[in-house]
């Protein structure tokens, strides 16, 4: 009894008491959310009803259809549930007047009873009146409807709970019966009764036997699962051990990589401070076995300048108990070698003593950390330098390039990635040498060129260009990078110096034209002295004949008797004598030598005639020949030195080119090609004027040699010869304007009246004395324009005077071209001894503006107030070049028109220069940046962006300072340079 | 300046003609169209149910219709009627919105009566006028 009655309180009761609260609650939530929802669905059907009407009610002041409202009321009057209908009008005072059916019933009331009713209103709008309408219905009916509602419900859930206790009572006396009755017969087999109860019906021995049967099957089932157990046991182990030695074979290898990859781990423990470092990396970081573990000596072999950045990497993940990584370097104590290593650790509760430890990895960088840097500055290279960079992919698309070669092309980065290299050729590049450079590189070689490229804005630009493939490490091509140099400069210098080399071997052979021309003149001329031997009686020299037979005179021509006169009355013998014709002189014709006769020079010629009877005598007067080729010979002389000359400075200039050409390639080693390259212009044609002029006078003195003076002095008598350059000697070389010789030769007319000559002859007679420089006429000269070849002779004396103006041009264009190259070389040599001096400044700043005429020439005017007497001590072709880049700015700003002031004032310790122009103010946001590198504000191309830089570095490295100051009138660079005497 | 004008235009209102079909009187007491037209009286002598019908709220004569038969707004007018139908207590008029449809409907309609402004009185069959009597 006692058993069956805990079974029932244990299990069967408060299995009862939760059936019966589980069917109260219900009873008790069924209704309630029962009412809850008629109330919800009341609530809708009321503001159904109440939009309705208020919908009615608009429409019928809307419509005027009353009628319509009339049937809407008789509907919602059928609704008995309605305990009141409103329509409640707002007056503009907000008063409100009630219209309620029944009319009996108070709807404020109503409306303020929310305990006993609830009411629903909804709005209406209409231009003549708003309002609401209102709905109520009494809560006690809606309770009343609920109650009746849930009634048959409470019934059901009554009759529900009853049978089910009925229901749990028989089953639990089904099952406990049988057990208790086990229990009594057990009892009773202990007590020796073994007649066993049977039970009291059939139902319940044929569950004790299937209880029974029940127990030995699960005997035999747990049997059965032990040796399955057994079965897996056996297994597991197995699979144990060969995980286990799988582990240590992945340890093993974990080892070998750790080894080469110079890893290796470790663990510190931070309440005993202790460090446990494996094996390798023991050999990572150099330490022995007997190296003592604790943070002290661990700390002690961190490099000394990261050892406060360990220590708070560290003291900053304890704090967080974070994970770290960072990159520091030791000092191996094994060989003192210092090395980089990455740490990666973390900050780990130990399961064992529950105490933090630091546990982690440490790897050996210290070479990619030196490919890194040198990669780094690898690329910084690339990067900026001043060669332009492209590298492609293998189908040779461009996948990057430096920001020289953006310069150089005028592209932008976005314009040229995914594009081919072709972009930059047109149909002046060499196709030759493309398909040469295909060729290479199709077989895996390097190449090197010359390219001539077009840039984006149409510039063409010469690029010397050496392409290299990339290769990896399989050996494939896996893409091509060009390294490009622009040498347009240096290509159109090329071409510059080969038009000045032509010009020069054209002066040459001009020159040597000319002294052909003179050898020709001089052959012609002996020819013409020949034929006048043939013809005594037209001799204007003595010829006699000795007929040596009869001891007497055969023939003396007219000359001779005007000339020699009573000389020929001497006895024949004696007058031999007198010509010093002795019997030697009478075997063959031969020079005999010079005979003086008062005052007089001929030189004597034999010949013999007819069988040697008659000796013929020509007595050349070479009197005024002599002294006329004293004259020529000094002119040759000049002539032959201006030659001379002219061969020295060309040489000279050519030597200069070379020169040039040398001091190029240095000013573009520091830097400086833009600034040279822009003034190679201006250069070229200050050399370019002087050879023009050099040329010019020598097609001159070559006219003037062949045509002007030996024509007309094979015209021409000894003594007219004499006439034109006593003649010449009076002249003088002088330049007029064309309005100054005018007036001049009118003057000269004007002294010709006396003179009985036709006015053409007159006219040119005054122009040749004006162009000569003789401005009076005086007897002498009119003498001699009235000889008859007045014309000749004195256009002999004028081409004289026009040769040695030719050949002073030729020095001064010499001189002029000298000057150029001079103020060149001393601008280009700046840097070759960059040793500071004395020099004069205001010398220096007139260099730079010779350099420089041919661009302030073309507009420009420039005033150097600088005193004479300034010396300063610096770096004196330096300065030239902070000269060369103002000038040359404010000449660009404002398109070569403008004036520019170098002006000097000092302090006691500075000298200050003042260089000031009128051209374009720069705008003030800028003046800051324009001494900043690369900052310009010149189209692409035109600039480096350098300049300026350049000139505030070579100020600052002599201690001096630039500044530039911009307004609306002026701009001004203000240079400061100390003052240092060495003396 | 408004009140002025508002003045001006009552003091304009045209008189107004009632008529009738077959409602058993040619003259009609002022007293009794008053009555009739508040929905006070909905059955005439000869036993037929009155029709009330008015110009429609919007017509732009309807103020003066309302003013001379009601002396109301045309709110107020609307505001009388929407409490008398929504209680019960009277049949709604019949509005119009023009002159024509009410004499037209007013023929056909025994028992009808209407209004309309005294200038639209041509419109009206000398037949159906009824005269008003103080």
């Amino acid at each position: 009894m006692k058993f069956k009655s805990s079974i029932f309180t244990q299990i069967w009761l408060p299995y009862t008491i939760i059936v019966l609260v589980l069917i109260g609650v219900l009873a008790m939530y069924y209704p309630s959310r029962q009412r809850a929802l008629l109330s919800e669905y009341k609530m809708a059907e009321l503001r159904q009803q109440a939009s309705t009407l208020a919908l009615s009610v608009e429409l019928s002041l809307e419509r005027d259809d009353f009628p319509g409202l009339t049937k809407t009321m008789n509907h919602l009057q059928a609704d008995a549930e309605l305990k009141a209908v409103s329509i409640a009008t707002i007056e503009s005072n907000k008063s409100v007047s009630y219209m309620t059916i029944p009319d009996t019933v108070d709807h404020e009331k109503m409306e303020l009873d929310t305990l006993r009713y609830l009411t629903i209103e909804h709005p209406f709008s209409h231009p003549s009146m708003n309002g609401y309408v209102a709905l109520t219905i009494s809560k006690e009916d809606l309770k009343k409807d609920v109650s009746a509602m849930n009634r048959p419900i409470f019934l059901f859930l009554t009759l529900i709970a009853a049978v089910i206790l009925v229901i749990v009572y028989y089953l639990a006396n089904l099952i406990t019966d049988p057990i208790k009755l086990v229990k009594e017969n057990a009892m009773a087999l202990q007590q020796g009764d073994f007649s066993l109860k049977q039970s009291k019906n059939s139902y319940q021995a044929k569950e004790l036997i299937s209880l029974q049967d029940s127990l030995m099957s699960l005997s035999h089932t747990l049997k059965e699962q032990k040796d399955i157990n057994d079965q897996l046991t056996a297994g597991l182990e197995e699979e144990v051990q060969l995980r286990t030695n799988n582990l240590f074979k992945a340890l093993e290898d974990l080892n070998v990589a750790q080894t080469i990859s110079k890893l290796g781990s470790f663990e510190y423990n931070l309440e005993n401070d202790t460090w446990l470092g494996s094996d390798n990396l023991k050999m990572v970081i150099g330490i022995q076995d007997d190296f003592i573990n604790d943070y002290d000596h661990i700390m002690a072999i961190v490099f000394a300048d990261d050892v406060e950045e360990v220590e708070q990497t560290f003291q900053n993940a304890f704090q967080s108990k974070g994970r770290f990584e960072l990159n520091f370097r030791l000092r191996r104590p094994i060989d003192q070698e210092v090395i980089w290593v990455k740490c990666i650790g973390e900050f780990v509760l130990d399961d064992k003593t529950n105490d933090f430890k630091l546990a982690g990895v440490l790897q050996d960088i210290t070479e990619q950390i030196h490919a890194q840097e040198e990669l780094s500055v690898l690329s910084l290279v690339a990067k900026k330098t001043s060669n332009a960079v492209i590298i492609t992919d293998k189908d040779r698309r461009i996948q990057w390039v430096n920001e020289s070669a953006l310069r150089i092309t005028g592209y932008e980065m976005d314009e040229v990635i995914g594009q081919s290299p072709k972009m930059f050729q047109f149909e002046k590049t060499d196709r030759k040498e493309i398909e040469r450079i295909n060729l290479a590189l199709a077989e895996g070689k390097s190449v090197w060129s010359e390219l001539l490229n077009r840039g984006k804005t149409g510039n063409e630009y010469w690029l010397s260009i050496n392409i290299v493939p990339l290769i990896n490490a399989k050996q494939d091509v896996t893409g091509y990078m060009a390294v490009e140099n622009d040498i347009t400069e240096r290509k159109e210098m090329e071409l510059q110096r080969e038009q000045y080399v032509k010009l020069l071997e054209d002066s040459r052979a001009e020159i040597r034209s000319i002294n052909e021309g003179l050898e020709k003149a001089v052959e012609e001329k002996t020819k013409h002295i020949a034929n006048l031997a043939l013809f005594p009686e037209q001799n204007p020299n003595p010829v006699i004949e000795f007929d040596l037979l009869n001891a007497k005179l055969n023939y003396v021509n007219p000359a001779a008797k005007r000339i020699l006169g009573e000389l020929l009355n001497l006895p024949f013998v004696e007058l031999l004598l007198t010509f010093n014709i002795t019997s030697h002189d009478l075997q063959s014709e031969h020079e005999k030598g010079e005979f003086h006769y008062e005052g007089l020079i001929f030189e004597i010629n034999l010949f013999m005639l007819e069988e040697k009877k008659i000796l013929r005598a020509y007595l050349h007067n070479i009197t005024e020949g002599k002294q006329n080729e004293e004259k020529l010979s000094h002119l040759v002389s000049q002539l032959t030195h201006a030659e001379s000359e002219l061969r020295e400075k060309s040489d000279a200039l050519e030597k200069s080119l070379d020169e040039l050409k040398l001091a190029q390639s240095e000013i573009v080693s520091k830097e400086r090609l833009s600034t040279l390259g822009m003034l190679i212009a201006g250069i070229a044609h200050e050399i370019n004027t002087p050879l023009g002029a050099i040329k010019a006078s020598g097609e001159n003195l070559k006219y003037l040699f062949t045509e002007g003076v030996m024509k007309l002095i094979a015209q021409m008598e000894p003594s007219e010869l004499m006439l034109a350059i006593r003649f010449y000697e009076r002249a003088q070389i002088i330049n007029l304007s064309t309005l100054e010789e005018r007036q001049y030769i009118q003057k000269v007319i004007a002294q010709m009246s006396d003179i009985e000559l036709n006015d053409r002859v007159k006219t040119k007679m005054a122009r040749m004395l004006v162009q000569m420089g003789i401005f009076t006429i005086d007897d002498e000269i009119k003498q001699w324009m009235r000889l008859e070849k007045a014309e000749q002779i004195f256009q002999l004396s004028l081409n004289f005077v026009l040769i040695l103006r030719s050949i002073n041009t030729t020095t001064a264009s010499s001189d002029q071209g000298s000057k150029v190259v001079k103020a060149l070389n001393s601008f280009a040599h700046s840097n070759l001894s960059a040793q500071k001096s004395n020099f004069n400044l205001k010398e220096n700043v007139d260099t730079v503006l010779t350099i420089l005429w041919n661009k302030i020439k073309q507009g420009s005017r420039v005033v150097n107030a600088i005193p004479d007497d300034i010396v300063c001590f610096g770096l004196a072709e330096e300065m030239s070049q902070v000269w060369t880049n103002l000038v040359n700015n404010a000449l660009q700003a404002s398109g070569n028109n403008c004036m520019i002031a170098f002006e000097y004032t000092d302090t006691p310790t500075h000298h200050v220069i003042n260089v000031a122009n009128d051209g374009p103010m720069i705008p003030s946001e800028i003046v800051d940046k324009i001494f900043e590198p690369f900052f310009t504000t010149k189209a692409r191309g035109e600039g480096t962006g350098l300049g300026l830089n350049i000139v505030r570095k070579i100020m600052e490295k002599q201690g001096g300072s630039i500044v530039c100051e911009s307004d609306e009138r002026l701009t001004r660079f203000i240079v400061t340079l100390p003052k240092i005497s060495t003396e | 300046m408004a009140a002025l004008w508002m003045v001006s235009q009552w003091g304009m209102a045209q008189s107004v003609v009632y008529f009738g079909n077959d409602i058993g009187m040619s003259s009609i007491s002022n007293d009794k169209v008053q009555r009739v037209f508040t929905g006070k009286e909905t059955l005439w002598k000869n036993g037929k149910t009155v029709v009330i019908c008015l110009p429609g709220t919007k017509s732009p004569k309807a103020q003066e219709v309302f003013t001379k038969v009601y002396n109301k707004s045309v709110k107020e007018v609307q505001k009388f009627w929407l409490s008398l139908v929504f209680q019960g207590r009277a049949k709604s008029p019949v509005f119009f919105d023009t002159e024509q449809e009410m004499v037209d409907y007013v023929k056909r309609t025994p028992g009808a009566i209407g209004v309309i402004t005294a200038d639209k009185k041509s419109i009206v069959p000398s037949n159906l006028l009824i005269s008003v009597n103080n």
